[in-house]
């Protein structure tokens, strides 16, 4: 299996590749790099005219320049929460590998398919933000860790945290209804919680805490109430 | 393809406000040195920098 972004580096000009299904495989995530965004844009693979299109990201480090290629990269810089600017110090990591099945079709100078191949290969996902939001995150994860922490103290001063913290809540009832042994309920918990904080610590979005609206539920009770003009009465 | 960040001319850096007067002064003790020594120390403290960031913002 390979990987998409740098498959594209495998010559394939009469080809066109056409993702079919995906599967997403989350990993421990790679180390930050950081760097000055220097240049970012759309470009063919390794600037080569016989590749497919990418994405590219250029990085001034303290190691020098640094191109990072791939398709998730526009996403990320665009979508995330800080979206950077050439200009500003950033943080790259890559977080998964997605699993794609891609279909490749040659033709023929311009004429019909006349084969189509699958290939399985990887696309990476990337989280591309200014560095504040990595030390932010890792504050965050810092307090998710802390098992003296007073919960109450820290969601109100961290209210993004809620939804982690009624997480961990969870896995402890959980463990408390399923799990027998002391050792393996503590172990299973501990478990839990290094993965949300390691999950926040990475840039992974923050799972989002779903308030019941208040007008909604009233509706709801009201149309439980009300009698629907058609329905018959008794 | 978005705008490249250009290329920093040692005098536009000391010429431009916004500068910090730590960078003004690197800039200005490094003209005296020679410049292969100058860009090694340079990317040495670079490198010490970013460590040094690493740790205190716990960026792994």
């Amino acid at each position: 299996m390979g990987d998409i972004d740098s498959a594209a580096g495998q010559g394939s000009t009469a080809s066109a590749y056409r993702t079919v299904s995906r599967e997403k495989r989350p990993t421990r995530g790679g180390s930050l790099l950081i760097g000055r965004l220097t240049q970012h844009g759309p470009a063919n693979y390794q600037f080569r005219s016989d590749e497919n299109p990418s994405y590219y990201v250029k990085l001034l480090t303290s190691r020098g320049s640094k191109t990072l290629w791939g398709k998730d990269l526009e996403r990320a810089l665009t979508s995330g929460e800080t979206r950077p600017k050439v200009g500003d110090l950033i943080g790259a990591r890559r977080v998964a590998r997605e699993a794609v099945t891609v279909m490749a079709r040659r033709r023929i100078a311009g004429g019909p398919v006349v084969t189509e191949e699958v290939h399985h290969a990887h696309r990476t996902r990337w989280v591309v933000e200014k560095v504040k939001f990595f030390a932010e995150r890792a504050r965050l994860a810092r307090r998710l860790r802390d098992e003296q922490a007073d919960i109450r103290e820290t969601v109100r001063a961290h209210p993004e945290l809620k939804s982690s913290f009624l997480s961990v809540r969870a896995a402890q009832e959980f463990a408390a209804r399923r799990i027998a042994d002391p050792k393996d309920r503590e172990r299973f918990i501990s478990l839990m919680r290094e993965a949300m904080a390691a999950s926040i610590q990475k840039g992974e979005p923050l799972p989002e805490v779903r308030l019941r609206d208040p007008s909604r539920a009233e509706e709801i009770t009201k149309s439980a109430r009300a009698p629907r003009p058609d329905e018959p009465t008794r | 393809m978005n705008a490249a960040f250009p290329r920093p001319k040692s005098d536009a850096i000391l010429a431009d406000p916004g500068t910090s007067a730590w960078l003004k002064s690197a800039l200005e003790s490094a003209a005296n040195r020679d410049p292969i020594e100058a860009l090694n120390d340079a990317l040495v403290l670079a490198a010490t920098l970013e460590e040094r960031l690493r740790r205190e913002l716990d960026l792994g």
